[in-house]
C-alpha cells in the first residue's frame, strides 16, 4: 500500500469527520433550544425534533464525498 | 382513519332549568364545552353565567380535603370508601370540622415546641450559672446595676484578661466556664464594647428573667416542667396521627367534591341572560341523539341545534389492537380534526422497524419477559408497555429470519434457520438495498397520504406536487448512480447519467415552484427541501447500521466469554459475569436505540410528508381526568 492510498483514506475520513462535527455543533445548539422550548410548551416536541435533525443533510454530503474519494483509490 | 366525527351543538333553555341541564350533561359525559365569550347582540349583552351558590362551599371543602390528604400519612390498606353513606351537606360539614380541628392541633403543636425550646434554653443558661450560690432573681433585681455574663471558652491572646478585672465572679463548671461582672448601668455599654472588642462572647441571660431560687434549685424545677411539656407534645403528636384514620373518608370525598364543584361552576362556560341559558360545544355524532332524548325525557323545554363540525376537538378512534400506539402519536401532537390519523400505520410499521433493527430471538424473549413484568407492576404505563411487547414479538420473528440468539447462530450445536445472515460482509449490500427499499416505500406512503389529505385542494395541484417529489426522488437516485454511489451501497445500478439526474431534478423543482402556494421569495420553499429528501432517503440506512452494531457487540461479548470459558476455573466464573453483564448492557442499548430511531424515522421522515398536528384534545364535561 503506497502513501497515495493512505492519503486517500485520510481524505475520506476527514470528509466524514468534518461534516459530522459540523452537524454535531449545529444540532447541539438547536437541540438545547428545542428542549428549552419544550419545557415551556409540550406541543412543540414534534417541530423541535424536526428542526434538531435538519442538519443531518450535512453528514449525507460528507458521506457522499467520502465515497467518491474512496472511489479514486485504485 | 380519521378522528371521531363530531357535531357542534347549541342548547337554549330557561334559566330555572339550567341546573337540571347541567346534571344531564355531567351524567352524559359526552359534551365538550366551548367557553362562551361575552358578546353584545343589538342592545342585549349576553354575558357568562354565574356559578351556583354551592360553588364556594364546595371549593373550600375540596381545598380542605386536599390539604388534609397532603398533610396526613398514607395508611396501609386505605381505600376511598368510608363505609358510611352521607349527604353532600353532611360531608362538607364533616370535612370543614376536621380541617378546623387539625388546624387547632397544628397550632397547639407549634406552641408546645416553642415552650420546649424556651425551657431548653433556660436549662442551658442555668447550667452555665450553676456555681452561683445566690438566687437568680437577684441578678435582675437591682435597678442601678447590670449583670454581664461572658462565655470564657476560648483561651486566646487577649489584650485584657477578664480574670484580672475587679469584682469578677468566675463560674467554673466541670464542663464549661463563664465569668460574671456587675457594673453600673451607665458603664454597661462601654464594658460590653470592651469585652466584645477583646473577642469575648456575651451571653444573653434575659430568658432567665422569671426564674426563681438558686440555679441548682431552679434547674430541678425546670426539668420537671420540661418533662411535663414533653408529654404534652407527645400527646398532641399522637392526636395528629389519629387523623390518618380519617383518610378513607377524605379519599372518598375528594372526587365527590371535585365533581360537584365542576357542576356548580359549569355556568361559567355558558352564556346567560336574565331568563335564558345558552350552552355551546361539541358532541360526538353517535351521542347526539342520546342527548336530545334525555332532555326530552326530563321534560325540559329546550332548543337543541346540532350541525356537522368543521373544526372540532379530537377524540382518536382506533381499534383495540392499535389503540396503544396512540401514545406515540400523543408524544408528537394530536392530529387536527380534518387530518388523517396515522395511528394504524404507526402500529404496522413501528414494530417492523424495531424488529428489523434488533432482530434477535434471545433479546426478544428477554424484552418480552421484562415488559410483561413491568406492565403488571406499573399499570399506569400500560400503553407504552404494550407497544414494547408488540415490538418484542416482532424482534423474535426477525430473530428467526436472521438466525440470531444472543448473537450466536446456533444453539447447542443445532443450527438456527435463517434467511439472511446479516453479520456477513457479503450480506451488507443486500441489507442496504432492503433498507433503502423500505425507506422509499415509507416516504412514498407518506407522500400518498399527503396527496389523499390535500385532495380537497384540487386534483391537479395534488398530482403535480406529489408527482414532482417522485421525479425528485428518481433524479436523486440517478445522480447517486452517476457518481457510482449506488452500486457501492446497494446491489443494483441502472446506468444513470448526471445529465439525466439534473434534468429530473430540474423538472421536479420547476413543478414544485409552480404548485407552491406562497408568493415572492417563499416560492422556493419546496425546492430547498430537495436536499432534505436526499437526507430522508439515506436516513433509512440506520435500520441496518443500528442492527449491525448490536450484532457485533453481542459477537464480541460471546467471543470474550468463550475465551475465558476455555481457560476454566476462576476464569469460568468471570466469563459468566461478562456474558451476563455484557448481554444485559447490549439488551438495554438494543431496546433504547431501535425504539428511538424507529420513532425518529416516523416523526421526521414519514410525518413531514403529510402530517401537521396541533389538534385540541376532546375533554367531555363530566369526565374527571386522572391527574
Amino acid at each position: 500500500m503506497d502513501i497515495g492510498t493512505g492519503l486517500i483514506g485520510i481524505a475520506a475520513a476527514i470528509a466524514v469527520a468534518g461534516s459530522a462535527i459540523g452537524a454535531a455543533i449545529a444540532e447541539k445548539e438547536i437541540g438545547a433550544a428545542a428542549v428549552g422550548a419544550m419545557a415551556e410548551k409540550e406541543e412543540l416536541f414534534g417541530k423541535g425534533l424536526l428542526l434538531t435533525v435538519i442538519p443531518e443533510t450535512l453528514v449525507i454530503f460528507g458521506l457522499v464525498i467520502a465515497i467518491i474519494i474512496l472511489g479514486l483509490a485504485k | 382513519m380519521r378522528p371521531e366525527r363530531m357535531r357542534t351543538i347549541q342548547l337554549l333553555c330557561k334559566k330555572e332549568d339550567s341546573s337540571r341541564v347541567i346534571e344531564i350533561l355531567a351524567d352524559l359525559k359526552a359534551v365538550h364545552l366551548t367557553d362562551h365569550q361575552r358578546q353584545t347582540v343589538g342592545k342585549a349583552i349576553i354575558d357568562i353565567g354565574t356559578p351556583r351558590e354551592s360553588a364556594e362551599r364546595l371549593s373550600s371543602a375540596l381545598i380542605a380535603t386536599r390539604n388534609l390528604l397532603a398533610k396526613t400519612e398514607s395508611v396501609k390498606g386505605e381505600k376511598p370508601d368510608d363505609g358510611i353513606d352521607q349527604t353532600l351537606d353532611d360531608r362538607i360539614i364533616r370535612t370543614m370540622v376536621l380541617a378546623e380541628m387539625y388546624s387547632t392541633h397544628e397550632q397547639e403543636l407549634a406552641a408546645a415546641e416553642k415552650s420546649l425550646q424556651r425551657l431548653d434554653l433556660q436549662l442551658d443558661l442555668l447550667d452555665m450559672l450553676a456555681p452561683l450560690e445566690s438566687p437568680v432573681e437577684a441578678i435582675f433585681a437591682a435597678k442601678s446595676v447590670q449583670t454581664i455574663v461572658v462565655r470564657d471558652a476560648k483561651p486566646g491572646k487577649r489584650a485584657f484578661d477578664i480574670k484580672s478585672a475587679p469584682h469578677v465572679i468566675l463560674l467554673e463548671n466541670h464542663r464549661r466556664s463563664a465569668a460574671m461582672l456587675v457594673v453600673q448601668k451607665q458603664d454597661a455599654q462601654k464594658t460590653k464594647d470592651l469585652l466584645l472588642g477583646n473577642s469575648y462572647e456575651l451571653v444573653d441571660i434575659s430568658p432567665l428573667r422569671d426564674v426563681r431560687k438558686t440555679p441548682k434549685e431552679a434547674t430541678a424545677r425546670i426539668h420537671a416542667e420540661r418533662a411535663a411539656m414533653q408529654r404534652e407534645h407527645q400527646r398532641i403528636v399522637m392526636d395528629i396521627a389519629n387523623f390518618n384514620q380519617q383518610r378513607n373518608f377524605l379519599l372518598e370525598s375528594e372526587p365527590i367534591f371535585a365533581f360537584e364543584l365542576l357542576k356548580a361552576q359549569a355556568p361559567l362556560h355558558f352564556g346567560a341572560t336574565k331568563h335564558v341559558t345558552l350552552v355551546g360545544g361539541f358532541i360526538p355524532e353517535k351521542r347526539a341523539a342520546e342527548l336530545e332524548r334525555r332532555i326530552k325525557d326530563a321534560a325540559i323545554t329546550a332548543l337543541v341545534e346540532t350541525s356537522p363540525a368543521r373544526q372540532a376537538p379530537v377524540a382518536l378512534d382506533n381499534p383495540r389492537y392499535t389503540k396503544d400506539f396512540e401514545w406515540l402519536l400523543r408524544l408528537y401532537s394530536l392530529p387536527r380534526y380534518d387530518e388523517l390519523d396515522p395511528t394504524r400505520l404507526l402500529a404496522l410499521t413501528f414494530p417492523v422497524f424495531f424488529g428489523f433493527m434488533l432482530g434477535d430471538i434471545g433479546y426478544g424473549l428477554c424484552a418480552l419477559a421484562v415488559f410483561m413484568l413491568l406492565k403488571a407492576k406499573m399499570p399506569k404505563t400500560r400503553q407504552l408497555m404494550n407497544i414494547f411487547i408488540i415490538s418484542a414479538v416482532s424482534t423474535i420473528i426477525f430473530g428467526f429470519v436472521y438466525g440470531e440468539f444472543f448473537g450466536v447462530s446456533s444453539i447447542l450445536g443445532a443450527q438456527l434457520p435463517m434467511l439472511i445472515h446479516r453479520a456477513e460482509v457479503e450480506s451488507i449490500r443486500f441489507m442496504f438495498t432492503v433498507a433503502l427499499c423500505i425507506g422509499l416505500f415509507h416516504i412514498n406512503l407518506g407522500l400518498l397520504l399527503g396527496a389523499v389529505d390535500k385532495m380537497k385542494d384540487g386534483l391537479y395541484f395534488v398530482i403535480i406536487e406529489k408527482g414532482c417529489w417522485l421525479l425528485v426522488e428518481i433524479g436523486l437516485l440517478t445522480l447517486a448512480d452517476s457518481i457510482h454511489l449506488l452500486e457501492k451501497i446497494t446491489l443494483f445500478s441502472f446506468g444513470g447519467s448526471m445529465f439525466n439526474g439534473f434534468l429530473l431534478l430540474g423538472i421536479g423543482g420547476a413543478g414544485l415552484w409552480h404548485t407552491e402556494k406562497e408568493t415572492g421569495v417563499l416560492k422556493v420553499r419546496g425546492i430547498i427541501e430537495i436536499p432534505m429528501m436526499a437526507s430522508n432517503m439515506l436516513s433509512y440506512i440506520r435500520l441496518v447500521a443500528i442492527g449491525l452494531a448490536s450484532v457485533y457487540l453481542a459477537f464480541i461479548i460471546n467471543q470474550q466469554a468463550g475465551l475465558l470459558f476455555a481457560k476454566g476455573g476462576l476464569a469460568l466464573a468471570l466469563g459468566v459475569v461478562i456474558l451476563v453483564l455484557g448481554h444485559a448492557l447490549n439488551l438495554a442499548l438494543g431496546l433504547l436505540g431501535p425504539f428511538l430511531h424507529s420513532l425518529r424515522l416516523h416523526y421526521v421522515e414519514f410525518f413531514t410528508k403529510f402530517y401537521e398536528g396541533g389538534g385540541v384534545a376532546y375533554r367531555p364535561f363530566g369526565a374527571m381526568e386522572e391527574s
